[in-house]
């Protein structure tokens, strides 16, 4: 009896979801046609989101609430992502790649991705997306400066100030032969000493004289975040998501100090691709719909990272919360296309020139 | 002969694992480093002794794998004497505690000493308040190759710890007694009973530390950055970065097997006497 107890029990919670899912309404045109196909697959492999970073953890828990579909992801690092898609060309085990654009643009080069054009896919800039799909980007993040005040008395103003010897073995960022965010620091470094990325020498050479300064604490692979949310990071380059997220989701509020260099800086767009011959591809583009609709995008919004659709109305208490867009003047767009082009050579250069490797 | 063929078929199954997980990747990985581009080269092994990147990393990788034996032999040497002769219940507990840092990941050992001996670790602040240092000052060693020294000996004394126990227990003390009542002082019976004796197990188990050492990875890298260039960490930028170079990386990764192997067989060699075996 009661086995039958517990089978009817079961029978009318399907009931319940199915009435559910055909009653709620679709974020989009063709959704539940599409979420019913995601179902019978096995998951999302989804690469390199990692959960602290950009918000993703809260994309990953409305995703599932909204779907029932687990997620599955690692934290590879943009470069690594390339190359992991690359090895695993004939057995494909990703279902979706995230990245630094130029990344993006290098998988497709490889023959990796997949075309797909996600819902809202018209409203991304031109710039911002590969024009078959097999790329688009779905936020932005600025570089910046992050102090931890307990440990530098006077916070630092710009490129130039970290020069400075009272900044020994202060300053922490990201490899740039492995990190996006690192390559994103070259540039920025560059525009802010009059480079561009035909000379991107000019903010090589920079990074050559602050390793030599002595002021370069270490610089990282992984894991950055916690460590400087643990007090192990005096000044930290790195992304406006990151910093806010220390400061209001981590809790560190007023000991920390954000900064938007005074010489300028430079702001990054973050991409994404359908992997080609992925194992769930129907799960894959409804969990890429996701990301882009009104709901993900805003879920980016609501973690401090901005979101790729123009015009999308970031909620007042988290607009009050960034710096103010006088600031956020000073940072640039660039041509990632073309900066995906010259991203090899730089990183050679950075070797070379800031760890004496060659 | 039939039990011999009973031996042969009961070691197919380790056979088989050896064959599978060891033999096999390495012959790939030994493949994948003689081509470049398709085109059969030895480049990718001649650019390991042109590179500065390439010497500089063989260079630290042996200078800590031979400082952390040394070290990690000198201090685990007397520790597993006294384990030895604590002996009963309090020694099995001893030789239980020391088993645990083993069993904790490389990245878990690398956290601990971060939050032990960071800018903001608990022996940094303790000695902030005590002396005055500068915590950035302080805590910056823990971040390059000496500090790994540091971080690798925690896992690294319990191995010497647990090799030496065992020879401890099946050392003669008969002929340690015989020399001493001959009339043999303390360093004649160190020099010409104890260590010929242990000298064996001292080698095998810093052999063992040296090996541990060239190879461990996740310690390094939650401790330190890129700029501490030592073969594991050299190994994962070339398969990890944008432009990877995967020969390159595979090379390494066989220079990296024949040096550890190497002085493993170098040691059973040259300083295991062959009755000891």
């Amino acid at each position: 009896m009661r086995k039958h107890a517990g089978k009817a029990l079961l029978a009318l919670i399907a009931v319940l979801l199915l009435a559910g899912a055909c009653f709620a309404e679709e974020l989009y045109p063709g959704e539940n046609a599409l979420a019913e196909a995601a179902k019978k697959e096995k998951g999302i492999n989804s690469y390199d989101t990692g959960p602290t970073w950009a918000n993703w953890q809260a994309l990953f828990d409305g995703f599932e609430k909204r779907y029932g579909i687990q997620i599955t992801w690692n934290d590879l690092g943009s470069g690594a992502t390339v190359v992991r898609l690359d090895k695993e060309r004939n057995n494909p085990q990703g279902d979706t790649a995230y990245y630094f654009m130029p990344s993006g643009d290098a998988a497709r080069e490889k023959g990796v991705t997949e075309p797909f054009k996600p819902v809202n896919f018209d409203l991304i800039p031109a710039e911002l997306k590969e024009p078959e799909g097999n790329w688009f980007c779905i936020h932005k993040a600025t570089v910046v400066f992050v102090i931890n005040k307990n440990l530098v008395k006077e916070t630092p103003k710009g490129w130039q100030a970290l020069l400075d010897p009272k900044y020994s073995k202060s300053v922490v960022y990201l490899d740039p032969r492995t990190a996006g965010i690192g390559y994103a620091i070259v540039i920025a470094t560059t525009y802010a000493h009059g480079g561009d990325l035909d000379h991107l020498d000019k903010g090589i050479d920079y990074l050559a004289a602050l390793q030599k300064s002595g002021n370069v604490r270490m610089i990282e692979k992984t894991t950055e975040f916690d460590k400087f949310v643990k007090g192990e990071i005096p000044i930290w380059i790195t992304y406006d998501m990151n910093a806010y997220r220390a400061r209001y989701i981590a809790g560190l509020g007023d000991a920390i100090d954000i900064v938007i260099p005074e010489e300028g800086t430079i702001t990054a767009p973050y991409a994404i691709s359908l992997v080609k011959g992925g194992p769930n591809p129907n799960a894959g583009r409804l969990w890429l719909n996701y990301i882009l609709s009104s709901e993900g995008q805003g879920l980016f919004a609501k973690g401090f990272v901005r979101p790729i659709l123009p015009g999308f109305e970031m909620p007042s208490d988290v607009a009050d919360k960034f710096l103010p867009a006088s600031d956020y003047a000073r940072a640039k767009d660039v041509d990632w296309v073309k900066a995906q082009k010259v991203q090899k050579e730089a990183a050679t250069l950075w070797g070379s020139k800031v760890l004496g490797e060659n | 002969m039939e039990r011999r063929s009973g031996t042969w078929l009961l070691l197919l199954p380790l056979a088989a694992v050896l064959g599978l997980f060891l033999l096999w990747p390495l012959a790939l990985v030994l493949w994948e480093s003689l081509f470049i581009e398709g085109r059969f080269s030895l480049d990718n092994y001649l650019s390991l002794f042109v590179r500065k990147l390439y010497r500089e990393s063989l260079t630290t990788s042996l200078v800590l794998s031979a400082s952390t034996a040394v070290l990690g032999t000198a201090v685990g040497l007397p520790l597993s004497y006294f384990v030895h002769k604590t002996g009963g219940r309090a020694k099995s507990i001893l030789l239980a505690l020391t088993a645990v840092p083993l069993t904790l990941s490389g990245l878990v050992v690398g956290f601990a000493f971060i939050v032990l001996l960071g800018t903001s670790g608990f022996i940094t602040i303790i000695l902030r308040e005590l002396f005055g240092i500068n915590p950035l000052e302080f805590s910056a060693f823990l971040f390059t190759w000496r500090g790994l020294v540091i971080a690798y000996l925690y896992f690294l004394i319990p191995r010497m710890i647990l090799t030496m126990t065992a020879a401890w227990s099946n050392a003669n003390w008969s002929l340690v007694e015989a020399a001493v009542s001959l009339g043999a002082g303390p360093v004649t019976v160190l020099r010409k009973v104890l260590f010929p004796m242990l000298a064996p197990a001292i080698l095998a188990g810093s052999s063992l530390l040296f090996a541990v050492s060239m190879g461990a990875f996740g310690t390094a890298f939650a401790l330190t950055g890129t700029a501490v260039k030592i073969l594991p960490l050299v190994i994962y930028t070339h398969v990890s970065e944008l432009s990877a170079d995967i020969a390159k990386a595979d090379a390494l990764a066989i220079v990296l097997t024949l040096v550890t192997t190497g002085v493993i067989l170098a040691y059973e060699k040259f300083f295991t006497s062959p009755s000891s075996r």
